[in-house]
């Protein structure tokens, strides 16, 4: 590997300084430099050794929490799905690179999450120019308006979503494909439920066999990913338990009292894009509340929304709505908290 | 008390409970300086002779705190390195007398100001802080409490059971005499839980002293600390000071109070790391550090630490001689090779907080660190480890942030004042955020406030 760092130091002054031709293009040369060899940098002040995690393992851990729906993706649409990939990459890439140039700032990690999950939470057949140009209203839009990563209120990918939901709504809706076919559907286990009252199979659902979002469908595999994601302690299990509770005891009150609106717990839980929003995306550090009682009654109240959204409102899935929305209450409800918390603390040193 | 955080950095290099007597050097360089002390007060002429155990300098802002002569020989005073050299060391087999007058302030006290006042001169003193400001506590106060820290929880700090290996009577005599001349109302012996025959005789000697309560802590870095425990234990700082001090405090105070010996020599571990086989020594203050640690070191390149891995300060090039507060010496490896694709790597031998890496499939086993930052650094994503890390239940991601855009008002609010700095929330952070340090000026603008 000596060459390849040679040729890095061999090119690196042409993008530093100020007599560095390419010196606008640092932030994309420091990303690529920086992701092949780390940088030897020493810590300065005590403590005097750090942790091996940093942002780029820690984003690499979610995309390996994703694996399985990202595979069993390729597996039940083909190809296609790869191409959705990198071009949910190559756009978003191209305008967080951009951002960081007029920043002069450094490339950040989370957008290879982002990245990945945007295309994971469309349909199967969703043209690729959709799918950059709702990557790029998300990156744009969802994060780095507000300053990049960490000062994002939304969740990026969900902001593109939404985006692409309300300005391509028969596309996000109608154009839906069963694993292995290439018949066009737009009968969604949700949709099943809320127009014909058909539940799917739970087997079925297990196993993503039924018509959705390409990487929301393998739920046996999300769980899995989800699972994982807590051990490493990546995603904190407050939020998807309390939002997963909240949505079984809820869903279980509603069918008892509404029986034909409300699914019952288990449909719920597996169908549509709950277990994949719950495992990755309300746990997205940035945009959940970082209190400890906010986690819980975020996703108690997201549990809630998405109930109600399934079950009463004329969306079949509520799962992305309840998200954001409760991202946009998240600044709110840690802000409540700390004025509870600390209201009677006595600072003495 | 309730615990909350902390967390024990698995990192190679723990000193072994064994402890090398240094043979004397040529020369000693004692440092004019040290954390707490600066002394500029000199009691001796550039060229003196002096003999073992004379006051050299005194720090004139806390309570006269003395340097000592550690060995009797030829005095040079270095204004330029800010060191006094002592040439043509000898050894003396006997204890020097003490002579000194007592303080205004002591001779109201009977035989416990001459006590107190013997500890101070003896160099005993220093061992000594306020748990509260951590500063030097007046030594003729009346403190409300006194903390005994048997144990150190912070790698690699010299250990107890290296200090107590030859015995424990010394210790709880120390104990008695602390106890006997602090007269505090509160006496508090702080041990870890942990099961070893030293601890089972430590736990003995505090229960045998009436007065002493023993408080047992869990074996997790930073509950030694003394400003948690103070707070733990609810004294208020309003109530007067509450001295703290560690095992080799009580065994110093022994030494003065029954020998009249001055603290002259320390016990100090050598670990860490870079180091070949890291142990205790026993060796005298103003001892060249590079002759310290030039048999222990490892690696070439190595980052000499004055104290534990987490809270020392790196040796500057200005230090010498091992200066009088110095609690142990930890070598590091310094990070000079750049990581291939670490952020893919397997982990088989990296130790993580989080369970990102697969060394967490390996039976426990310590990871040779070095003073990599390993990442880069990133805005916060609250991730929340410093959180979970913290022994003060603050929210160190919060208080970062307030604390660099100045607004202090609300970081203060929310407990900034209340953070020990035992940088364990810079240790987990995945954004490598230097918390501590943003945290320790913010405190310090805090100070300035007032």
């Amino acid at each position: 590997m000596k060459f390849l760092l040679d040729l890095f130091d061999k090119f690196r002054p042409e993008f530093e300084g100020k007599k560095g031709r390419l010196k606008t293009f640092k932030p994309l040369f420091e990303v690529i430099e920086f992701a092949i060899f780390y940088p030897s940098d020493q810590v300065k002040h005590s403590p005097h050794v750090r942790d091996p995690l940093d942002l780029k393992r820690y984003m690499g851990v979610v995309l390996l929490a994703m694996a399985p729906c990202i595979i069993s993706s390729v597996i039940f649409f083909g190809p296609y799905v790869l191409a959705m990939i990198l071009v949910s990459y190559a756009v978003g890439g191209i305008a967080e690179v951009a951002f960081a140039i007029i920043r002069k700032g450094e490339v950040h990690e989370g957008f290879f999450v982002t990245g990945m999950i945007f295309p994971l939470i469309l349909p199967p057949t969703t043209p690729l120019w959709m799918v950059g140009v709702g990557i790029l209203f998300g990156v744009v839009f969802g994060k780095e308006i507000f300053g990049g990563t960490g000062r994002n209120p939304f969740n990026p990918a969900l902001v593109a979503r939404i985006f692409v939901t309300v300005a391509f709504p028969a596309a996000m809706t109608t154009q839906l494909k069963v694993p292995f076919s290439d018949a066009i559907t737009s009968a969604s286990p949700m949709a099943l439920f809320k127009t014909q009252g058909v539940m799917t199979g739970y087997q079925e659902l297990l196993m993503g066999q039924t018509a959705g979002s390409m990487g929301e469908i393998f739920h046996l595999g999300i769980i899995l990913g989800g699972i994982f994601l807590m051990i490493t302690k990546v995603s904190n299990w407050r939020i998807p338990v309390s939002y997963l509770g909240s949505v079984l005891l809820l869903s279980w009150i509603g069918h008892n009292v509404f029986l034909d609106a409300v699914a019952p717990p288990l449909f719920q839980l597996l169908a549509g894009g709950l277990l994949f929003g719950a495992m990755f995306m309300a746990t997205d550090p940035v945009t959940c509340p970082y209190t400890r009682i906010g986690k819980y009654i975020f996703g108690i109240l997201c549990g809630f929304l998405t109930v109600l959204i399934r079950g009463f409102s004329g969306y079949v899935e509520g799962v992305m709505f309840s998200i954001v929305i409760m991202n946009a209450f998240t600044p709110l409800l840690d802000h409540i908290i700390l004025m509870v918390k600390y209201k009677q603390v006595q600072v003495k040193a | 008390m309730k615990f909350k955080g902390g967390y024990n950095v698995q990192i190679k290099g723990k000193p072994s409970n064994k402890t090398t007597r240094l043979p004397d050097p040529d020369l000693l360089y004692l440092p004019l300086f040290s954390k707490r002390f600066t002394f500029s007060a000199f009691c001796i002429h550039d060229g003196d002779k002096v003999v073992q155990g004379q006051i050299l300098a005194e720090d004139p802002d806390n309570h006269s705190v003395p340097l000592l002569a550690p060995r009797a020989g030829t005095a040079k005073i270095d204004p330029e390195t800010n060191h006094i050299v002592l040439e043509n060391i000898q050894a003396s087999q006997e204890a020097p007398k003490v002579e000194f007058e007592l303080p205004d302030a002591a001779k109201g006290m009977g035989e416990t100001g001459e006590k107190r006042c013997r500890l101070l001169k003896l160099g005993v003193w220093q061992f000594f802080s306020d748990a509260f400001s951590g500063d030097l506590p007046d030594p003729f106060g009346s403190p409300q409490a006194v903390i005994v820290s048997a144990a150190h929880l912070e790698p690699f700090l010299t250990s107890f059971e290296a200090l107590l290996s030859e015995g424990t009577a010394g210790f709880e005599k120390g104990l008695e005499q602390l106890h006997s001349l602090s007269q505090a109302q509160k006496f508090y012996v702080i041990l870890p839980k942990i099961k070893s025959n030293i601890t089972n005789k430590v736990r003995d000697s505090a229960k045998k002293i009436s007065g002493i309560t023993l408080i047992e802590v869990p074996n997790k870095y930073p509950f030694d600390n003394a400003k948690l425990l103070a707070r733990l234990l609810q004294l208020n700082p309003d109530k007067g000071s509450v001295w703290t001090t560690t095992t080799e405090g009580v065994l110093a105070v022994e030494s003065a109070l029954t020998s009249s010996k001055p603290a002259i020599s320390r016990v100090i571990s050598i670990a860490g790391p870079a180091v070949k086989s890291p142990e205790h020594i026993e060796c005298i203050i103003g001892y060249p550090i590079d002759k310290i640690v030039e048999p222990y070191l490892e690696t070439p390149l190595a980052r000499i630490i004055n104290g534990g891995v987490l809270t020392g300060d790196t040796v500057s090039g200005d230090q010498k001689g091992l200066d009088i507060e110095c609690a142990g010496l930890t070598l590091v490896p310094e990070q000079a090779k750049r990581e291939i694709l670490a952020f893919a790597h397997l982990g088989f031998t990296k130790h993580a907080y989080s369970n990102t890496f697969l060394s967490l499939l390996r039976p426990p086993f310590k990871e040779r660190y070095t003073t990599g930052v390993r990442g880069e650094h990133r805005p916060c994503i609250c991730c929340t480890f410093c959180e979970e890390v913290c022994p003060s239940s603050l929210m160190p991601h919060l208080l970062h942030k307030y604390t660099e855009k100045n607004r202090l008002a609300e970081a203060e609010r929310f407990g900034l004042n209340l953070c020990v700095q035992c940088g364990l929330c810079s240790t987990v952070c995945t954004s490598k955020i230097e918390i501590k340090q943003i945290l320790l000026e913010g405190q310090e603008k805090l100070l300035q406030e007032i």
